[in-house]
């Protein structure tokens, strides 16, 4: 086992070797925020609709606790068989259905907690409390980053704001803080503090760098055998490349017509999730690891929380993003794109087959059954793995906690899931946790 | 010499209103024969002096943790704390009045041959300036520092465009008035979910797990931060400012920057660069002496001399 004590400072993010060879080199992670509702999305349970209205038996715990009876909530949507698989996806998503030959769904999905905070740290680090580093995290620790001039681990949010507790899904945890996400801006200023103040020309900020590189070889002298001051003066030299580079990799102006068209940019509806995943592509095409784009942000229905109103929350955020992922996964594949870069769809769990409350259609969570799906990077497209109970409530056939997800992900990258370690706190800390996890084999190709 | 083992637990002692037990611990953690708590605590003080431990994972001195280094300085740091009383203060004194911390920095050449990690203490190991340091250093030299006392925790400004990642960024984050924004940064406050960028750039611990030893990363980010970020600017102008109110002449100003970020008289060769920098800036530039001041002021924060201490 590779123990790392004291890792290395110079050049964490320098390019690392595998443990062996990668189906990956990218990931793309599409977080639903709030949960989406696996029966009304993906997961087609027939058996549901006459059941809608009816107060059933059923067990069952979400925020509103665990209840053993509830009044079944019908999906709300048809289920249609698309592709050479004949996967029934909802009508939720007209355009992603298109693209099912190329996806492989989880459906036998469960993780510890049911309640967003923790539930989204789970999803993020594996661990439910806080501390722990993102996948992100440990993808770039593991496999360092292929292009210097941008972060390795990059995160978009929603317009609406953050998800509950904030940085803390893409922080590094006990790891270096050069492992955390950087959360890049699709407008403006991609990065914090990456523009030059008004009123600083190029020219007039190189004569300032240009003066403190030699204020800085002068204290150099006598003091070479010290790396991390050769360093810090390389890092200015590296942060301003990254401003002129990372303003490139969000500057949209080469990307065609056709190409905006295809991730839904021509509509202001889709325009904003869409100029994100075509963001997503041009990190990838650049270097960048881990991209984890969010839909739906802040509170209630700005994400996929549809506590309240089933069909207006899902209509909405289904309606923002159905296009522009489809036309991802479009983009990414006929450019050579998707057999090396892992799309990955989900919440950080699902919703309830039964009411909240006494009236609407509102749902609330569920951790204990819901789906996701992954495509490209040596997936198996067209598979469909486990299942839930004939309502969709648990996951009752292979089930699959999320850090068999978490396994999955890394293994596709080239990295042993069971020997990524961080050594921290007396232990050899791995994304997975301490025991084995194998990964979900029947996704791989 | 120390014990090596643990001495067995005495018996709790029983009185009105207490069991006893919590004290009977106590006693057992810091009696004289439990040699392990008297080097763990011994070991603390020396890091926090010398940039490292003797033994270096000072949260583990078990079978995982690292060997100390010179394990005989360290039991004879364990002793010198009993005999002195247990007394931090005066192990203070024994330590920053040794000839030890009073070693340079320099390199050595034969010494490297033999102890290339230093191992053995014979230089001060250079070290970057901590995450708060860093942001109380800008504010020292700055003039802004407030040097109070205590009190509740202050809010600096965070940058928009963090305040918008929080998932409810209209109360993520207080406010505070302009003289308390500028207290140490031991004083401001810690929220989980929502560290001040400098600080986490410049590798602030995390807020969830006990932090033994600081990372010491040297990143791209930081230089960003400190370069371009609004904090940076804003003490710069706040610096130049106060070299105008210190000395009257441009060189008099410049060669007080220097003496700030440095604390050392300034050489000539810094001076003459400093002073070709504003000619630039004048001719080239078009900027006013005040402004070209200010940009001498965002060089020398962001100089190595400035952020490393020999």
């Amino acid at each position: 086992m590779n123990r790392v004590r004291h890792p290395s400072l110079d050049g964490p993010l320098a390019p690392k070797a595998p443990h062996f060879p990668p189906k990956a080199k990218a990931v793309i992670f599409l977080f639903m925020y709030g949960g989406p509702s696996q029966v009304d999305t993906f997961d087609y349970k027939p058996k549901l609709y006459p059941l809608d209205g009816k107060t059933i038996e059923i067990s069952t715990k979400g925020r509103g606790g665990s209840k053993n009876q509830g009044r079944v909530v019908g999906p709300k949507w048809n289920f249609r068989q698309y592709g050479q698989c004949g996967k029934y996806v909802s009508d939720l998503f007209p355009h992603l259905a298109r693209c099912v030959d190329d996806m492989a769904f989880v459906h036998s999905m469960y993780a510890d907690s049911p309640l967003h905070g923790s539930a989204m740290l789970m999803m993020n680090s594996g661990r439910i409390l806080s501390g722990a580093p993102c996948m992100g995290s440990w993808v770039t620790y593991g496999l360092g980053s292929e292009n210097e001039n941008l972060p390795g681990f990059v995160v978009m949010l929603d317009q609406s704001g953050g998800p509950i507790s904030g940085a803390k899904n893409w922080n590094s945890g006990y790891m270096p803080a050069v492992y955390q996400g950087t959360v890049l801006r699709s407008q403006g200023e991609p990065i914090l503090d990456l523009a030059r103040p008004e009123g600083m020309s190029d020219s007039e900020q190189r004569l300032l760098l240009d003066v403190l590189k030699e204020q800085n070889h002068a204290h150099l002298r006598g003091r070479a055998d010290d790396s991390n001051l050769a360093a810090r003066i390389a890092s200015y030299e590296l942060a301003y490349r990254m401003q002129h580079h990372a303003p490139e990799a969000i500057e949209l102006a080469q990307e065609s017509e056709a190409t905006r068209a295809l991730y839904g940019m021509d509509d202001p509806r889709t325009a904003d999730f869409g100029k994100k995943c075509l963001l997503a592509r041009r990190l990838v095409e650049r270097g960048v690891r881990f991209v984890q784009i969010y839909s739906g942000g802040n509170h209630n229905d700005h994400n996929w929380d549809a506590h309240g109103d089933l069909v207006l929350n899902h209509e909405k955020h289904a309606g923002d993003t159905d296009r522009p992922i489809a036309g991802l996964l479009a983009d990414l594949k006929q450019r050579g794109l998707l057999d090396s870069t892992i799309v990955v769809w989900g919440g950080e769990f699902g919703r309830q087959p039964t009411a909240e409350y006494a009236e609407g259609t509102g749902r609330d969570h569920n951790s204990a059954g819901f789906t996701m799906w992954l495509a490209g990077g040596g997936i198996k497209g067209g598979t469909s793995v486990g299942t839930t109970d004939e309502l969709g409530n648990e996951a009752v056939e292979r089930p699959f906690h999320v850090k068999h997800l978490h396994a999955t992900i890394l293994h596709q990258m080239g990295l042993d899931p069971n020997r990524l370690a961080f050594f921290h706190a007396g232990l050899d800390q791995k994304l997975v946790g301490v025991e084995r996890v194998d990964p979900i084999r029947e996704l791989i190709v | 010499m120390l014990a090596a083992c643990a001495p067995p637990l005495g018996s709790a002692a029983p009185t009105a209103d207490s069991t006893g037990r919590r004290l009977a611990l106590a006693k057992w953690i810091t009696s004289p024969d439990n040699g392990l708590a008297w080097r763990v605590v011994a070991n603390r003080l020396w890091q926090h002096h010398f940039g490292r431990g003797i033994v270096r994972s000072s949260n583990d001195f078990g079978r995982l943790g690292d060997l100390p280094t010179d394990s005989r300085l360290l039991d004879w740091l364990a002793s010198e704390m009993l005999t002195r009383g247990g007394s931090i203060k005066a192990m203070h004194r024994l330590l920053v009045t040794s000839a030890t911390y009073r070693m340079q920095s320099s390199p050595n050449q034969a010494c490297s041959d033999v102890d290339p990690i230093n191992d053995l203490f014979w230089r001060f190991d250079r070290r970057r300036l901590t995450a708060e340091e860093v942001r109380d250093s800008i504010l020292s030299v700055s003039g802004a520092l407030n040097l109070q006392v205590g009190g509740p925790t202050v809010f600096p400004p965070m940058p928009a465009a963090v305040l918008a990642t929080a998932s409810r960024p209209e109360d993520a984050w207080g406010k505070s008035t302009p003289d308390q924004e500028v207290r140490r940064t031991l004083y401001v406050h810690t929220k989980r979910s929502l560290q001040m960028p400098l600080l986490v750039g410049f590798d602030q611990a995390d807020t969830d797990n006990s932090c033994p030893v600081r990372f010491a990363t040297v990143q791209p980010t930081q230089a960003l931060t400190l370069w371009n970020g609004e904090f940076a600017h804003q003490e710069a102008a706040r610096m130049a400012k106060r070299l105008e109110r210190d000395a009257g002449e441009l060189d008099a100003r410049l060669r007080r920057g220097l003496e700030l970020v440095t604390q050392r008289p300034a050489r000539d060769d810094d001076l003459a660069r400093l002073q070709q920098l504003v000619a630039e800036l004048r001719d080239e530039f078009g900027k006013s002496d005040a402004e070209a001041l200010q940009r001498v002021c965002l060089v020398l924060l962001n100089s190595n001399e400035f952020l490393y201490l020999d």
